[in-house]
């Protein structure tokens, strides 16, 4: 027993790796040879981990070929457009102003179903909102909707908003961020202010405290409501 | 150079080390074994007596080299496999101590396959690879 503890923890930790080498993509991004990729990568790992018989690096030697060809493969498609195309294919337009392209949709080898049901995905139910759906290289259809069916936007209307901003994070379950403290221009004094004002008696109560460019502070206590207000403070 | 790179091209030098290794390793210990099953058949082909000190020291080495090999190619083999192999030598030495020697010589040309069966198992040819 205690040889399979130490085995599945030594594959745990070389899977963890391997994953952390292939990169951050989703499995909705990922094309479909990297998805099998990971399936044949969770089977291959499974094999010594159970199998006391089995010797790791059996499992080990095959998992890191497939990681060291997939870095090759991916490189080369990144400096090679041809070679991307030949592994991953093009974009294929399925709707154009047109209509829909079937001879498009043959070669995809999807149904009018599959269209309706990924277009239905992306927000829209009528056909003639659409002016151009895109199948992509990962197997998602994109949808470029008809000028009268698109979302208004600010600039359509032409109304003049400020920017928005990203918060800044500066107590997360609390514990001060400093290097988040210091990207906004703050101390730690600054926040004992906000707790002395807030009636809290210790950092580690905060669940949350975040603040914006607009000096907008989100405080909320570990157990209760949040709070927001503003601090002139605030100069980011 | 990207530590996503460099971390890839360790990883192929610890695959081509290991392939390395396990080829050279396969070569020698199994060879070794071979040899040695070889020598001791031949000596049952060869001479009648097998009661003597000479061949009892022939199958005791023989022995005492797989108990010392079984560890490394633990790491490369099949556990099961690898097993096959010491039964089967285990086997002779007691066939060789009771005086068997109907079942010594069949044990012995079995080790002699297992030896051949594993170095091809193992080894790079192009019935493996395809």
């Amino acid at each position: 027993m205690i040889t399979i503890i130490i085995r599945a923890l030594l594959i745990y930790i070389l899977v963890l790796f391997v994953f952390r080498l292939m990169g951050k993509r989703q499995i909705g991004q990922m094309q479909p040879f990297e998805l099998v990729l990971t399936l044949i990568i969770a089977d291959l790992a499974t094999i010594p981990m159970a199998e006391l018989s089995v010797p790791v690096l059996h499992g080990i030697v095959p998992l890191l070929t497939l990681v060291v060809a997939h870095y090759f493969l991916t490189l080369i498609s990144r400096k090679s457009v041809k070679f991307r195309n030949f592994i991953s294919g093009k974009p294929v337009i399925v709707i154009n102003p047109n209509g829909i392209d079937a001879k498009a949709l043959k070669e995809l080898n999807i149904t009018i179903d599959d269209l309706f049901e990924a277009i239905r995905g992306s927000g829209y139910f009528n056909l003639e909102e659409v002016q151009y759906a895109i199948m992509e290289t990962n197997g998602k259809v994109n949808i470029l909707p008809k000028a009268d069916f698109s979302p208004a936007t600010n600039q359509s209307l032409k109304l003049q908003v400020d920017e928005t901003t990203i918060p800044i994070t500066l107590i997360s379950e609390g514990k001060i961020l400093k290097n988040n403290l210091k990207l906004a221009n703050l101390d730690e004094k600054f926040l004992d202010d906000i707790l002395n004002k807030m009636k809290i008696s210790k950092i580690s109560k905060v669940l949350v405290l975040t603040v914006n460019k607009n000096g907008t502070i989100y405080l909320q206590e570990k157990n209760k409501s949040f709070v927001t207000f503003e601090s002139s403070k605030v100069k980011i | 150079m990207s530590k996503r790179f460099l971390s890839i091209i360790v990883i192929l030098l610890i695959l081509i080390i290991t392939c390395v290794w396990e080829q050279i390793t396969i070569d020698k210990y199994l060879y070794n074994i071979y040899n040695q099953a070889l020598a001791i058949q031949n000596y049952v082909k060869e001479n009648a007596d097998i009661s003597k000190k000479e061949f009892e020291n022939m199958i005791d080495t023989l022995d005492n080299s797989w108990k010392k090999e079984e560890n490394i190619l633990c790491f490369l083999a099949n556990h099961k496999d690898i097993a096959d192999m010491g039964t089967e030598i285990t086997r002779l030495k007691t066939y060789q101590e009771n005086k068997q020697y109907e079942e010594l010589r069949t044990s012995i040309s079995v080790i002699v396959h297992l030896s051949q069966a594993y170095h091809h198992i193992m080894g790079i040819s192009i019935q493996n690879l395809i």
